[in-house]
């Protein structure tokens, strides 16, 4: 049974733990610190209408997201990469809103993973 | 769970490619728990260097990154490793069909989505290291049979040295023969020799069933054999029988040697050929006449060993100029582009029409028309020889009635115990008495002769260490080691047959480089309870006469019947 909050795939992240044990931890604040930066940078290419680089951000942050359970995260990067091939136009700063609300809300999520043991 | 496992107890380095640090470092602490060894790239280009430098076992490549994106570097990897198994896996977000297709149509093996599961990472990567090691134990195989190959070609070529150094005649005048050797591929089956000693003109053709390696074991002895009796004038039928004997000794079964074998004496003015198992030999006179043939009449060489053989021999009288042809069988099998045989009979044809229309070169270059092409689907070997008439001796052998002759036994000759048996083959080729007690005497007189002199005239052996037990064995031991030791040593043996009507008369009459006393033969006895002693009384009393000159130290004896 998959377990999962709104946010937070909780079956992703035993799984991520069991598979890397000690190191968990450590995935999760590179994760947490890089998302943030991560969506800095969304904010600096979108500015500058760099489309290239709105498109491969967004997808490292889905990918990284997707590994460590932060689905709300992932969905609103495929969402967002979706609209960036498909219509160029659309509202750049509402989906990078989003993305960092969503980003925002995981955080605490996942800070409390760190004290979570098996 | 904290520690590492190693999959299926086999340790591999990986390359991860990717430009986010959070995927690097799940996959690098899977890999490691697995016991797997890791480098990390953050994009493309450093991924294609580190490759580059560490040929990691594995590679997870993800595919959107900077610089250079995981498709580019995939191509990259493969194409500089084209003999090499790369497995590469694609890590990616990306689901729909044609990105994921691109993946394997860049040269990649798998791909693995996010989020990572442990289980199928572990899955795929066995998979591939299953596939991987298989390969690497292809290209080990492959590279033992490039070097056993390797190998193979450099004997070959070796072979093919030693053969084609052998299996030529040595340089004559170019006047005496003329030859074609055409081999068929690297290494030929056929030989040729050929050789001018004391007037007489040595030839043989040599086709060995078989190439390269096969045909080389064989060469070696028989050109040995081959110039070594016929520096020695040994008879044709000795020669052939030696080199029989050592053919059957060192050829595999199955293999042999086809032969012709020639003995021109411009001293007598005779051909003598033993034709084994080749085509016919042809003699062109120079005048207008039809071919003289010489078929094959006896099994080849190599076949049966046994210093007992006997040979068909022909023998011709030389009467006016002409020339002997001697070739294999790769002549008259030749075949032109429609795959049709040249033949014995068009073959002829060439050989009538070069007397007066362009000789030796004519036939050579009506050969090269008629297959019109390089390709040959056997050796081609082909030798003329001229043979010019002299100013012979009344006393022709062929004549069979009155014959003499010196024979010179060197010190080879006595070394390889050869000098009873040259000598009793060049008296039965001037007589054919067709009665066995007559040539058992004529063998057991020349045995006796010639033993008693290597033995203790050239040797000087003493006849007592027979006595005792086991004393022939010490006896033989003692004479094998003087034997090999022996320098210039010789028997000069003068043969005589003549007709008397209603008998025949043998002489021979002995000298050597020995320096033995002679006994004193009125007064020679055997005693019975002695193992030695018994030759001379044997000589003695088959003789006619038997007579030791201490003077001039020579021995004659005649034999009559």
């Amino acid at each position: 049974m998959v377990e999962k909050n709104l946010y937070l795939c909780i079956t992703t992240l035993n799984n991520l733990r069991d598979a890397t044990g000690e190191v968990f931890d450590e995935i999760l604040k590179i994760y947490i610190d890089d998302a943030t930066i991560n969506i800095n940078l969304l904010r600096t290419a979108s500015k500058e209408n760099n489309f290239d680089q709105l498109i491969r951000l967004t997808h490292t942050l889905k990918g990284s997201s997707r590994n460590v359970g932060a689905i709300k995260t992932a969905e609103l990067c495929e969402s967002f990469e979706k609209s960036l091939k498909e219509n160029p136009s659309c509202d750049l700063e509402m989906h990078i809103n989003l993305i960092q609300s969503s980003n925002e809300s995981s955080l605490p999520l996942l800070k409390k993973q760190f004290e979570t043991k098996s | 769970m904290n520690n590492p496992i190693k999959g299926d107890n086999i340790t591999l380095s990986f390359l991860i490619v990717d430009d986010d640090q959070t995927n690097r470092l799940i996959l690098e602490t899977m890999l490691k728990r697995l016991g797997h060894l890791v480098n990390t790239a953050c994009n493309g280009q450093e991924a294609v260097d580190s490759y580059a430098k560490n040929k990691q076992d594995m590679i997870l490549m993800d595919v959107m990154m900077p610089v250079m994106d995981g498709y580019d570097a995939c191509k990259i990897i493969k194409e500089n490793n084209s003999d090499l198994f790369i497995p590469i896996i694609f890590i990616t977000a990306i689901t729909d069909d044609q990105s994921l297709s691109k993946c394997i149509e860049c040269g990649g093996d798998d791909f693995l989505t996010k989020p990572f599961n442990n289980i199928i990472l572990r899955a795929k990567i066995n998979a591939l290291a299953r596939t991987s090691l298989l390969y690497k134990l292809i290209n080990k195989k492959n590279e033992e049979m490039r070097a056993i190959h390797a190998q193979l070609q450099r004997e070959h070529e070796l072979a093919e040295s030693i053969f084609s150094k052998i299996s030529t005649p040595p340089a004559t005048d170019g006047k005496s023969i003329e030859y074609l050797l055409s081999p068929q591929s690297i290494s030929s089956g056929d030989i040729l020799m050929y050789a001018e000693v004391n007037n007489h003109q040595y030839a043989m053709l040599g086709d060995f069933t078989g190439h390269g390696l096969s045909a080389a074991i064989g060469a070696i002895p028989t050109t040995d054999i081959f110039y070594k009796m016929a520096k020695q004038n040994a008879p044709i039928e000795q020669i052939a029988r030696n080199i029989s004997q050592k053919l059957n000794e060192v050829l595999p079964t199955g293999l042999y040697c086809a032969a012709c074998i020639v003995d021109i004496d411009n001293n007598k003015g005779t051909i003598k050929i033993i034709n084994a198992g080749v085509p016919d030999a042809l003699i062109l006179l120079n005048s207008d006449s039809d071919l003289i043939y010489f078929k094959s009449t006896n099994l080849p060489l190599g076949i049966i060993a046994g210093k007992s053989n006997t040979y068909d021999i022909y023998n011709y009288n030389i009467k006016e100029d002409c020339s002997l042809y001697i070739y294999s069988d790769g002549i008259t099998e030749a075949n032109n582009i429609d795959n049709k045989m040249l033949g014995q009979d068009k073959f002829e044809e060439m050989v009538l029409l070069s007397r007066k229309h362009g000789g030796f070169n004519s036939i050579t270059k009506k050969m090269k028309e008629f297959r019109s092409s390089d390709e040959q689907n056997d050796d081609i070997t082909l030798a003329k020889i001229d043979i010019k008439v002299g100013t012979y001796s009344d006393i022709n052998p062929s004549d069979s009635t009155n014959w003499e002759e010196e024979l010179h036994i060197n010190n080879e000759a006595i070394k390889s115990d050869q000098a009873i048996d040259i000598t009793i083959d060049k008296i039965k080729e001037h007589i054919d008495s067709k009665n066995l007690p007559i040539e058992n005497n004529i063998f057991t007189i020349v045995s006796e002769l010639l033993s008693n002199e290597i033995d203790h005239s050239i040797l000087a052996m003493d006849s007592s260490i027979k006595e005792g037990n086991d004393g022939f064995h010490a006896y033989k031991e003692e004479r094998s080691k003087k034997i090999a030791e022996i320098n210039d040593q010789f028997i000069d043996l003068s043969i005589k047959v003549e007709d008397l009507g209603l008998t025949r008369m043998l002489t021979l009459l002995l000298r050597s480089s020995g320096t033995t006393n002679y006994p004193d033969i009125d007064n020679i006895t055997v005693n019975d309870d002695k193992p030695h002693g018994r030759g001379l009384h044997l000589l003695k009393k088959l003789c006619e006469s038997f007579s030791i000159n201490k003077n001039n130290k020579t021995i004659s004896l005649i034999y009559k019947w």
